[in-house]
């Protein structure tokens, strides 16, 4: 009923606005990026000690749906990562089936592009658009509707002591079906900000995430210069998959545009 | 003027809806618990997405902290204590009543599900089921048998975590309502539902997680169990989620980090059990 009853208002008071007015549920231009991430490029330990470096990561990506519905998260070990989120508002809890609830529509880039390499610094994408009001939480989707597409592309290789793997690794987006079977991610955080104007929405994805539970000592010998697929059989890529299915692996923030 | 008379005819509603102010005398707020058919008479197969059912012989839960007040602080009540409750044993059970409450709305209501300690009453359950949870620290204690065609796989698991169930909010004919609301001379009788299912969800986020046993039975029977017929939290802590095949289930965790085995996984879910007014919810902060 409050649900209903903030839809109604938000409903009036847009209807209200008129062009100059900046309250909430005016409508706004969101451009979208996706930031740099130097863990792409420079090499970074996963949860097995492994030491990771990437020399190709590109993921098809979008669109992005942004809402009010808050992110719950949980530690039992507060890491590096938690605290930055809880410092940036992100609010820690036990989740629970069902207890992520989008809740109100903040905004959308819908459309998808192939290919994002990774390791090139920021990406620009085509601008989305939204309505003002409080943003918590986004969805991220892996590109076109196509379950047999390659939406993932990872190369690299992994060093732990005196070992070392090479791989390669090409997810299929029918690989990242969800519990409702959407290739989605849905729950994913998104820097707590009370949108009042339009700017920049930018997606970081944490590449780390994706890799921090692979082992890769079930690979066969390789090397950088011949390196061994992983394939849909391996433990490590349903480690891998899992990992890219976690949300906290894509933050969203929002930048308002300078005056 | 369209505009100013649309919001005047939404504060309206807004008024219409709040609650009365002044006085407007006092009532009661009652609470008991209950853990429904699936905890007194077994999960069915039907419920289970891969053809399993269960059978618990013991839902030992420790139920306290109830509080009711105000999102500016002000309490109605709180209980001091903790009671400890088996949900095999059928029926609602009472846990407590606060009187003379103002009559008004009550907006955060929270309980608390947290290991047995020397305050803790009997609620139905025994006084050896009081010693082995406060022997042990559990907060709660299951029993059960999961069976599939000739396959029969015990479980006994005991869960030391402590979970504070705050902004309650649920069902109050057909209206969604924020924790407790106390009418003159009325009683809101409020139920904190006990949802014995939750333990085998395959996801920790998702609204569409299944419930299942197949990769939990799994547990006991791969190479680091024992194949003894009973699954173990230690056996579960043997199975790390990236072994257990997708058939299985995604068991998806979410944002949660560190949740890598069944155990954990499992542990995780055992804070979810608490509901509110049959399938109302809480915010669960971290501890």
């Amino acid at each position: 009923m409050k649900y209903v009853l903030s839809l109604l208002f938000i409903g009036l008071v847009a209807s209200c606005s008129d062009a100059s007015d900046a309250t909430a549920g005016a409508r706004v231009t969101l451009r979208t990026r996706i930031d740099g991430m130097p863990e792409a490029a420079a090499p970074f330990v996963n949860a097995k000690g492994w030491s990771v470096t990437l020399s190709e990561a590109k993921v098809s990506a979008g669109p992005f749906y942004y809402f009010d519905g808050s992110v719950l998260l949980a530690h039992r070990s507060p890491s590096g990562r938690d605290r930055l989120l809880e410092a940036l508002g992100i609010r820690s809890a036990w989740a629970h089936p069902g207890h992520y609830i989008a809740g109100a529509a903040r905004g959308e880039m819908l459309t998808p592009i192939n290919d994002i390499d990774l390791r090139s610094g920021v990406v620009a994408l085509p601008p989305g658009a939204g309505v003002t009001g409080t943003v918590r939480s986004a969805t991220f989707t892996f590109g076109e509707s196509d379950l047999t597409r390659d939406v993932i592309r990872l190369a690299g290789v992994a060093t732990k002591g005196l070992t070392q793997r090479g791989f390669t690794v090409k997810v299929k987006q029918g690989d990242m079906l969800n519990a409702s079977g959407n290739a989605r991610v849905e729950g994913c955080p998104f820097v707590e900000t009370n949108v009042t104007q339009g700017g920049v929405v930018s997606v970081h994805v944490a590449l780390p995430v994706w890799f921090d539970q692979v082992e890769f000592q079930e690979l066969p010998e390789s090397s950088a210069q011949v390196p061994v697929a992983i394939t849909a059989e391996m433990v490590a890529h349903n480690a891998l998959v899992r990992g890219i299915k976690a949300s906290d692996g894509y933050l969203f923030k929002f930048t308002k545009d300078m005056p | 003027m369209k505009c100013a008379a649309k919001i005047t005819s939404m504060l309206a509603l807004v008024a219409a809806c709040s609650s009365a102010t002044g006085d407007a005398g006092t009532g009661t707020v009652s609470f008991s618990t209950w853990g429904e058919e699936y905890i007194e008479e077994g999960i069915p197969s039907a419920v289970f997405a891969d053809g399993w059912s269960l059978k618990y012989d013991k839902f030992l839960v420790v139920l306290g902290g109830i509080t009711v007040a105000d999102d500016q602080g002000a309490a109605a009540g709180s209980m001091k204590t903790s009671v400890l409750v088996d949900h095999v044993k059928p029926g609602p059970k009472p846990l407590a009543a606060f009187q003379n409450v103002a009559a008004r709305a009550w907006n955060r209501v929270s309980y608390s599900i947290a290991p047995a300690s020397n305050t803790t009453e009997l609620g139905g359950a025994t006084a050896e089921d009081l010693k082995l949870m406060m022997g042990a620290g559990y907060s709660l204690y299951v029993e059960g048998v999961a069976s599939k065609g000739l396959v029969r796989k015990r479980i006994t698991w005991g869960f030391t975590t402590s979970t504070t169930f705050e902004r309650c909010r649920g069902d109050v004919g057909g209206k969604d309502t924020e924790g407790a609301v106390v009418t003159r001379g009325g009683t809101d009788g409020i139920e904190l539902t006990i949802h014995g299912d939750h333990l085998f969800y395959d996801d920790l986020q998702s609204p569409s997680a299944k419930v299942r046993f197949g990769a939990i039975a799994e547990a006991d029977d791969r190479a680091t169990g024992d194949q003894d017929g009973s699954v173990t939290l230690d056996e579960l802590a043997k199975s790390p989620l990236v072994e257990v095949p997708p058939a299985n289930g995604g068991y998806g965790t979410g944002a949660l980090r560190g949740v890598n085995d069944l155990r954990a996984f499992v542990t995780s879910l055992s804070r979810t059990v608490g509901h509110f007014r049959g399938e109302g919810e809480c915010f669960t902060p971290s501890k």
